[in-house]
């Protein structure tokens, strides 16, 4: 139980009785943080502002047991664009959600925060949205540990120049090559040039993102092979991701 | 609860799943309806059950009404030309109370959330394009909560109505009324100043 000061970034919130929420927060110092941010939902809040999700804060935070309480704070970059958007939002959304899913409380992890900043920056500019959420995939997952093998085929070791039809095997978190997928079933179908494209991502400083082409086909296939490794390593289905799907299905970009 | 007859533990149980009521409110609150009068508790039953019964949806606005219209919708000094979207019906009570707004409402009972996976088929969007399409609709107001998921759905409708030639407005962000400026957010201020009016 202290107080003390960090840098956090707003993931998402509940509310809280009448007229309080409770703040996700990842925080630069001690990694995702619940607290609690008193009558932010009432008009006259100074707090309210800077709770909204996406917000780049410097906050003063109470340790309580298990929640924080939130005591003071300074909005350092609000990202107003993001929510003035529907599929800025939206990703951004997918974005808090994974790391949201993807961590857990008071495990300090200051690369993860850079990444999830330097991607709200990216997807703020509006750069290309998709290749920034792929890049925040690859990249998150290999902080996290999960990172695909993408240089040979996951079951029998043979190099990816030297296989012929390739898979992409979410149970197994790799390539796969053609005779080992009857091992699973639910191996998606993903192109050379995909994997180079997710190798890329891995490496690629984040400035120089924009010179990074995404082919319409590699797109489509990235879109679906990455989520769904994101969702079996979860072992739950991401809610932002139906909501884009719903979207997409509409057409209304 | 053992400590309690059983009927009362029940009571005490059902209250506590009342917002903002915790175990000490619900036990407070079912000892007073214990000594309450016979027909005071008949009245406070019947009352709850006759809410459910007899209140449905406005089948202009979507509003809660008791009748097949609501009053405001039925109201012949209405500009009906005129639309404020909001989110539920707690919001029509509050923009009621400004006297200001004269124009009809359009209760969406729910907001888009990307994060909660809400969708645009969950709030009720259908009755509103119907209205607009059939009736001689000037202006939409977007009267949405000014969070993350009003934005979003303030968003998604003037998407939805782009092809219609109305008026989409949006209410504005600012200060509160007899607020300070010093004490104001930096958000806040900045929609406020991007909002300014000419005087």
């Amino acid at each position: 139980m202290s107080l003390y000061q960090t840098e956090a970034i707003v993931l998402r919130h509940y509310e809280l009785g009448e007229a309080d929420k409770i703040a996700i927060l990842y925080t630069k110092e001690r990694g995702k943080v619940r607290a609690v941010a008193k009558g932010v939902r009432k008009t006259r809040s100074r707090l309210a502002g800077a709770m909204e999700v996406f917000t780049h804060n410097q906050l003063q935070l109470y340790q309580g047991k298990s929640l924080a309480k939130v005591n003071q704070v300074r909005v350092l970059k609000s990202f107003a664009d993001l929510r003035a958007d529907l599929w800025q939002m939206s990703y951004a959304s997918y974005l808090a959600e994974l790391v949201n899913e993807l961590t857990v409380d008071q495990e300090r992890d200051q690369a993860l925060f850079a990444l999830l900043l330097t991607s709200l920056n990216l997807l703020s500019k509006e750069e290309n949205l998709m290749l920034v959420v792929r890049f925040f995939e690859l990249r998150l997952l290999r902080l996290l540990g999960y990172q695909p093998e993408l240089k040979c085929c996951v079951e029998c070791d043979t190099a990816l120049e030297e296989l012929t039809k390739l898979k992409f095997s979410s149970q197994q978190g790799g390539v796969i090559c053609g005779d080992c997928s009857a091992k699973d079933q639910y191996a998606m179908y993903l192109s050379k040039g995909s994997v180079a494209i997710m190798n890329r991502l891995l490496e690629i400083d984040y400035r120089h993102l924009n010179r990074l082409k995404l082919p319409v086909k590699s797109r489509q296939q990235l879109a679906k092979v990455i989520p769904n490794y994101l969702q079996s390593i979860l072992e739950k289905p991401l809610k932002t991701l139906d909501f884009i799907r719903v979207l997409n299905a509409q057409g209304s970009n | 609860m053992k400590h309690y007859a059983q009927p009362i533990a029940k009571l005490i149980g059902q209250l506590t799943k009342l917002p903002g009521i915790g175990p000490k409110t619900a036990q407070r609150l079912a000892f007073y309806i214990l000594d309450s009068t016979q027909e005071e508790v008949e009245e406070l039953a019947l009352t709850i059950k006759d809410v459910k019964d007899n209140i449905n949806y406005c089948s202009v606005c979507n509003n809660f009404s008791a009748e097949e219209v609501c009053s405001i919708c039925k109201d012949e000094t209405r500009d009906t030309n005129t639309i404020c979207i909001v989110e539920n019906s707690k919001d029509i009570v509050a923009m009621e109370r400004t006297g200001e707004y004269k124009g009809v409402y359009h209760v969406l009972h729910g907001s888009i959330s990307p994060m909660e996976g809400r969708g645009p088929d969950d709030i009720r969007l259908n009755s509103l394009l119907s209205r607009i399409k059939e009736k001689n609709i000037e202006e939409v107001i977007l009267a949405t909560d000014p969070n993350v998921e009003g934005e979003a759905t303030a968003m998604y409708i003037v998407r939805l109505l782009e092809p219609f030639e109305i008026t989409i407005s949006r209410i504005a962000h600012g200060l509160p009324v007899g607020g300070d400026l010093e004490y104001a957010d930096e958000v806040t201020l900045s929609k406020a100043l991007e909002g300014r009016t000419k005087v």
